[in-house]
């Protein structure tokens, strides 16, 4: 089931398109990562998913409800890079005035807040107020206060930036959970190497437009760029290599060759027939980061040449 | 949008406030004693003679124009233009609320507390006046009586104000330049000093005759209804061209007081079209904030 989905959806500030014609859509039960280079459009989607932002064109719709209908924010929480917090209010209060304006009542919030202070190790801290806060605990406030009401959508910005190893597990624990629990998540981070170790799917944008939309098995699957991994002292190997002018390097007999699928399988072809000795051979799967790299520098190649 | 509201009015009994209505009601005490023996001050036949009836002036200026205002001001700002500078508004939009929702919870939480806070002060000074005063049972059922003209030609009045402020406070979204406007605002439509003299004395004149007529009680509170709406409406016409008065007279300010455009009018078809002005007033500020805030992009 499509939690969210957008089609055509366009942002301008006056000459600047920041989000041009984007459509995708988020299942159910599912983390999503959305990644970009600064610039990219990435919070501007996020600001207009929640209802901040108004899109130019498009549409934008939660549970088949477009964004502009007040009831279906019920079902979204939302925690900005830099979360805002009343400079009166003490957390505890915080998070039950966060759920009461969800519609929950004083009681019910009030437990969820206790439950959630709890599990973010704020105990302590329950009744000083946020605006005194270290970065890293405002983030966990601001992640509790996005999810006090059990929304069904939740957007979280940057959740793990300026935290403490120790509370990036925790929280990356929490948005686990959550996806457990039939929760939709889609992150915005810059941590790739962190992100594609929990998320599902992941969505690239470059230019305001979406230049990927797959589940990280597809990624893992398709790409043509994986490294493989060769264990082996054979020389004949060494010479195939080089014959082939395929870029390598060869550290203790370990050789990481950066090929295509193409290549991959004439190598692993040459191994089998020649009867080489090896004693590893498999692929590397390519990095989050590495398909990021590649996917924004040939888009940056592109736009050079153009 | 309860919980808005609440947080809204609950903002002006925070410690802060309550200080800053202990220095008013402590300014009208100290006023109070320092006046206090001098027959002008609490004479009510030789005050209402005069047209003019110091202490109630006295405290309608320190309450109305000095507490409920500068308190609106100062809550408006922290309202409207801190929350969407802060970005903490943001913590509102993304909520299941309609952004005329939040507005007018927001307008109406102001107007609740605000409301408050000058029936508490006003309370003060009627006991103030009776404790300092005449504590004859007659003065002490007009002084509470007069205290309700008062407050509701507050009512009217901050409504008014508060709709204006809103509007700025979201059009302008700078604190400074929008605290030194409505305080210029404020200074140009001072008609609140001759609001609440037109108020006291006016109800007065009525009260007198009905005072101990138990069923003309009940006239009386209808009167004191109505005759606040009036008084404030015909003077608030009468601000402008007070203000304007002001230049040619300003060495006679019973003149200015006494017989401005406004005394004169509001016994006319005048204070209808001027109601109605002034309605318009509030009518557009709100629907402009609406529009405004509707419409509002916040990243």
């Amino acid at each position: 089931m499509s939690v969210l989905k957008l089609e055509n959806v366009s942002k301008s500030f006056k000459r600047f398109k920041a989000v041009d014609y984007m459509s995708f859509s988020l299942d159910e039960g599912k983390i999503y990562g959305f990644i970009g280079p600064n610039g990219a459009g990435k919070s501007t989607t996020i600001n207009m998913i929640a209802g901040l932002l108004k899109a130019t064109s498009g549409t934008i719709t939660i549970l088949n409800e477009d964004v502009s209908n007040k009831n279906i924010r019920k079902y979204l929480g939302f925690s900005s890079e830099f979360p805002v917090f009343y400079n009166d209010m003490g957390c505890l209060d915080f998070l039950i005035y966060m759920g009461t304006l969800c519609g929950m009542s004083y009681k019910e919030a009030y437990k969820e807040a206790l439950y959630l202070i709890d599990r973010l190790a704020l105990s302590s801290f329950e009744n000083k107020k946020v605006s005194s806060f270290s970065t890293g605990m405002k983030k966990k406030v601001g992640l509790a206060a996005a999810i006090i009401h059990h929304p069904k959508l939740i957007l979280l910005d940057e959740p793990t930036a300026n935290l403490d190893p120790d509370s990036r597990l925790e929280i990356i624990e929490i948005i686990k959970e959550l996806a457990s629990d039939n929760k939709t998540i889609l992150i915005s981070s810059h941590v790739l190497s962190e992100l594609e170790t929990f998320i599902d799917n992941v969505l690239i944008i470059q230019n305001g437009k979406l230049v990927l939309d797959a589940s990280m098995e597809e990624v893992q699957r398709t790409s043509d760029n994986a490294t493989l991994i060769i264990n082996s002292k054979d020389q004949r190997l060494r010479a195939f290599l080089d014959h082939k002018a395929y870029i390598y390097t060869l550290n203790d007999g370990v050789y990481r060759v950066k090929v295509d699928n193409d290549a991959k399988s004439s190598i692993k072809k040459y191994i089998v027939e020649n009867d080489i000795d090896f004693k590893e051979l498999y692929d590397e799967n390519m990095s989050l980061n590495d398909l990021y790299e590649s996917i924004t520098k040939g888009e940056r190649h592109e736009t050079d040449h153009s | 949008m309860k919980q808005i509201i609440a947080r809204n009015f609950r903002s002006f009994w925070k410690i802060s406030n309550l200080i800053f209505m202990g220095f008013g009601i402590g300014f009208v005490v100290a006023l109070s004693l320092h006046l206090y023996g001098k027959d002008t001050i609490f004479s009510f036949e030789e005050t209402v003679g005069r047209y003019n009836v110091d202490y109630l002036t006295m405290c309608a200026y320190v309450f109305i124009f000095g507490i409920a205002n500068i308190s609106l001001i100062i809550k408006t700002a922290d309202t409207f233009t801190n929350e969407i500078k802060s970005g903490t508004v943001k913590l509102l939009f993304i909520k299941p609320l309609s952004r005329k929702e939040i507005l007018l919870a927001k307008v109406l939480g102001n107007f609740l507390g605000s409301l408050s806070n000058l029936l508490f002060c006003l309370l003060m000074a009627s006991s103030l006046y009776i404790a300092i005063g005449n504590l004859d049972i007659d003065v002490a059922i007009n002084i509470y009586t007069i205290n309700i003209a008062i407050f509701l030609g507050g009512v009217i009045e901050i409504l008014t104000i508060l709709a204006l402020m809103s509007m700025l406070a979201i059009f302008i979204k700078n604190n400074v330049l929008f605290t030194i406007l409505m305080i210029f605002i404020l200074f140009i439509g001072a008609g609140v000093i001759p609001v609440a003299e037109n108020i006291a004395s006016n109800t007065y004149y009525d009260l007198h005759l009905y005072c101990f007529d138990l069923s003309s009680q009940l006239f009386t509170l209808i009167k004191t209804f109505a005759e606040p709406l009036n008084t404030v409406i015909g003077t608030y016409s009468g601000t402008f061209s007070t203000f304007m008065m002001t230049t040619y007279s300003l060495n006679d300010p019973d003149f200015i007081i006494g017989n401005s455009f406004g005394s004169a009018f509001k016994d006319q078809i005048g204070p209808l079209i001027i109601m109605t002005v002034y309605l318009a007033i509030t009518v557009f500020s709100m629907l402009a904030s609406i529009l405004r805030y509707d419409n509002m992009d916040i990243s």
